[in-house]
């Protein structure tokens, strides 16, 4: 209830003070059944801009500290939102996404584990990637591109700009419940999301703010 | 470089976890938050080895770098996990927190570089090294 009505009113927050969003690749979302949405993290608005505007619920990870005051507290969980501690291991954070798959939902995690500063793609947390290839279901690479010219990370207000959300077609990982057939399939499924998402990005045009930036060096 | 040791200091709020409480909106049990203490006031220093927080009032407290398990930005603040301990979280009113994080990755990369312990592949949740 809270979760639609918030929604539709990020979706008429964007329409009147927002610029274009342009939404690809819906057709790739599942209708029914469990699946990961993997997404890049340019800006704070990214989950409340793929949450508006998907069809489907999310459950969406969230770091611990947004659930600290009150009212972002009681919020939280009502959009959906549940908490990770990113300063350990959080088995509870894991068992809640693993639980949800199973009950069939949705489950979206922003995967380089914090915003990128510069608004280009990070390294992705390895942990993300244990469980996606725990769970065994569709992964659905989603990227949200220029919406670190809206809203980024060192900015203390946002400012109209166009934003395109890119879903990916499912990728495909087998199940691997035990440790040891896990680990070795760990870096080759981060290279290849690492790839759709660079790709997906490169796709979608580079945001104007990074245009005058020089290659990142690695 | 790499031999030549630094300090570098900055004034800091720092913030030490108390405990944790649970999130559980109806029935569901969605999980942990840390709760924080107030704010101190005092100075963050990083030199060879070792990080330390110098409160104006109270005693000081040091952090080998190896005794550090995780190490994030999140928001305005810096997080430092020490092993065995809470979470501290440092705000730079004079500073950036994205230099101290850069300064301090690069201080504890160049830690187990030298001690011949591997490369740091993650600085959170935890850090892991190959």
């Amino acid at each position: 209830m809270l979760y639609s009505l918030c929604s539709t009113l990020a979706r008429l927050l964007w329409r009147v003070f927002g610029d274009e969003l342009k939404i690809r690749g819906l057709e790739n979302l599942p209708r029914t059944g469990p699946f990961f949405l993997i997404a890049n993290h340019q800006s704070i608005i990214d989950p409340i801009l793929v949450q508006a505007h998907l069809p489907r619920v999310i459950y969406t990870m969230a770091k611990s500290t947004q659930f600290a005051s009150p009212i972002m507290g009681w919020l939280m969980p009502r959009i959906k939102s549940f908490p990770v501690r990113r300063f350990e291991i959080d088995p509870q954070a894991v068992r809640f996404a693993l639980r949800r798959i199973a009950e069939g939902e949705g489950v979206g995690i922003y995967i380089e584990g914090e915003r990128s500063w510069d608004g280009r793609l990070q390294p992705l947390r390895l942990g993300t990637i244990r469980l996606l290839l725990k769970a065994g279901v569709p992964v659905i690479p989603c990227t949200i591109q220029g919406s670190y010219d809206v809203w980024p990370r060192w900015a203390r207000a946002p400012r109209p700009a166009p934003v395109s959300i890119t879903l990916g077609p499912p990728l495909r990982f087998p199940r691997l419940d035990d440790r040891r057939s896990r680990e070795p399939a760990v870096p080759v499924a981060a290279e290849t999301i690492m790839a759709v998402l660079r790709a997906q990005l490169e796709a979608a045009g580079q945001p104007a703010a990074l245009k005058s930036l020089p290659p990142k060096r690695v | 470089g790499e031999s030549a040791p630094v300090e570098v200091t900055t004034a800091v709020e720092a913030r030490f976890q108390l405990g944790a409480a649970p999130i559980r909106p109806g029935r569901v049990f969605y999980g942990h938050i840390e709760r924080l203490g107030p704010p101190r006031r005092g100075r963050l220093t990083l030199r060879a080895g070792e990080v330390m927080f110098q409160p104006l009032e109270g005693e000081e407290r040091r952090w080998p770098l190896d005794a550090l398990t995780a190490l994030q930005s999140s928001s305005g603040t810096l997080q430092i996990k020490p092993r065995r301990e809470g979470v501290v979280s440092f705000r730079f009113p004079d500073s950036s927190v994205r230099l101290w994080e850069e300064v301090l990755r690069a201080s504890i990369r160049r830690f187990y570089r030298s001690a011949g312990k591997g490369e740091v592949l993650e600085f959170q949740p935890r850090i892991v090294l190959r």
